[in-house]
């Protein structure tokens, strides 16, 4: 059985600094540490990134690995999940997800629509535990984007609203660095891939009256 | 952590009789450090945010565990260059103490990137 749902809502803040935080790799294991208190890069081709994230339970390391990939300027895919250990009954074993991220302005052009398309192939006699995985995948995202926009708050309230200065020095690091700096090196940039991003939005995009981002 | 009247916030560790007072601001990107993990033993705290470490003692930059977790991600390129990193260190708010009360008094901004805070004049803890 097939499933897709979406989850969009406004996130108050810029294209770029979305965009930033989403890339911004290093506070995965750590911001985020209730989710994936250990991050490991399997391998790496192009925009293509196989990770492992694990965490302890009842002494044992469990977790899951999968496959992302970043569609500049601002889209991102998660696909082929699997759960780890292999060997341990995992939801993964029945159920396939694959995730499609999009971020875009909203019609202001001030804030930021985050409009997530997740599919779910699931067995048939499963079919009923379809409300609750989505009902927790929902959570999930929601809860992670706060944690990110508590960043982009104090950074907002620190270094000014859309400044992502921080971001596009040379020594800082960012997964596929190269290509956020192309598409957000600058303000006319940062207009670019705006109208780059919204061309890619899925049909079922709204820019208008879009209910913003709360638990 | 105190509160100041300003709004700010400064980090005192006290061990024995020794006091030091950092700002709140990570050097890297701007995290709360008053959120940071004290490692009293290792004498380190560490951000909420990325997970830097730096020294309680003198706010030096420690470790970036990220460099080994994504070390296959680190390749230098057009526009991540590794070998310019700054050396980061947590800003030494300037403080007195007399008698049982410790005194802050106005920083100047210290030398980064981006703007910083400054912690009230003359303010007792």
């Amino acid at each position: 059985m097939k499933h897709r749902f979406e989850v969009v809502y406004s996130m108050d803040t810029t294209l770029g600094c979305a965009v930033a935080a989403y890339l911004d790799a290093e506070h995965y294991a750590f911001l985020h540490s209730k989710y994936s208190p250990h991050y490991e890069v399997v391998r790496k081709e192009g925009r293509t990134i196989r990770i492992r994230q694990t965490w302890t339970y009842g002494g044992v390391r469990i977790g899951q690995s999968c496959t992302t990939e970043y569609a500049p300027p601002a889209r991102f895919l998660n696909y082929d999940i699997e759960g780890l250990p292999v060997f341990l009954p995992s939801v993964h074993h029945l159920v396939k997800t694959r995730t499609e991220l999009f971020y875009y302005p909203d019609a202001t052009g001030t804030k930021t629509i985050s409009h997530l398309v997740v599919d779910l192939d699931v067995p048939a006699p499963l079919a009923m535990l379809v409300p609750t995985l989505e009902r927790k995948m929902v959570a999930l995202k929601k809860e992670k984007d706060l944690e990110d926009m508590e960043m982009i708050f104090r950074r907002e309230r620190l270094f000014g609203r859309g400044n992502i200065r921080g971001y596009l020095a040379d020594h800082q690091f960012m997964l596929h660095k190269d290509d956020f700096v192309h598409h957000f090196g600058s303000p006319d940039a940062e207009r670019r891939a705006g109208e780059l991003a919204l061309e890619v939005a899925p049909t079922t995009a709204r820019r208008e009256g879009v209910p913003e981002l709360g638990i | 952590m105190k509160i100041l009247s300003n709004g700010k916030k400064a980090i005192v560790l006290k061990t024995g009789h020794d006091i030091r007072v950092y700002s709140e601001v990570c050097p890297h990107l701007g995290a709360d450090m008053s959120e940071a993990t004290y490692c009293a033993k290792a004498g380190t705290l560490q951000c909420r945010w990325h997970g830097y470490v730096f020294s309680a003692k003198d706010g030096t930059h420690l470790d970036n565990p990220n460099e080994r977790m994504m070390q296959e991600l680190r390749e230098p390129s057009a526009h991540y260059r590794p070998d310019r990193a700054p050396r980061y260190r947590l800003p030494v708010v300037p403080h007195t103490v007399r008698g049982d009360r410790l005194y802050f008094t106005r920083a100047e901004a210290p030398q980064a990137t981006e703007t910083i805070i400054a912690v009230a004049r003359d303010e007792a803890v």
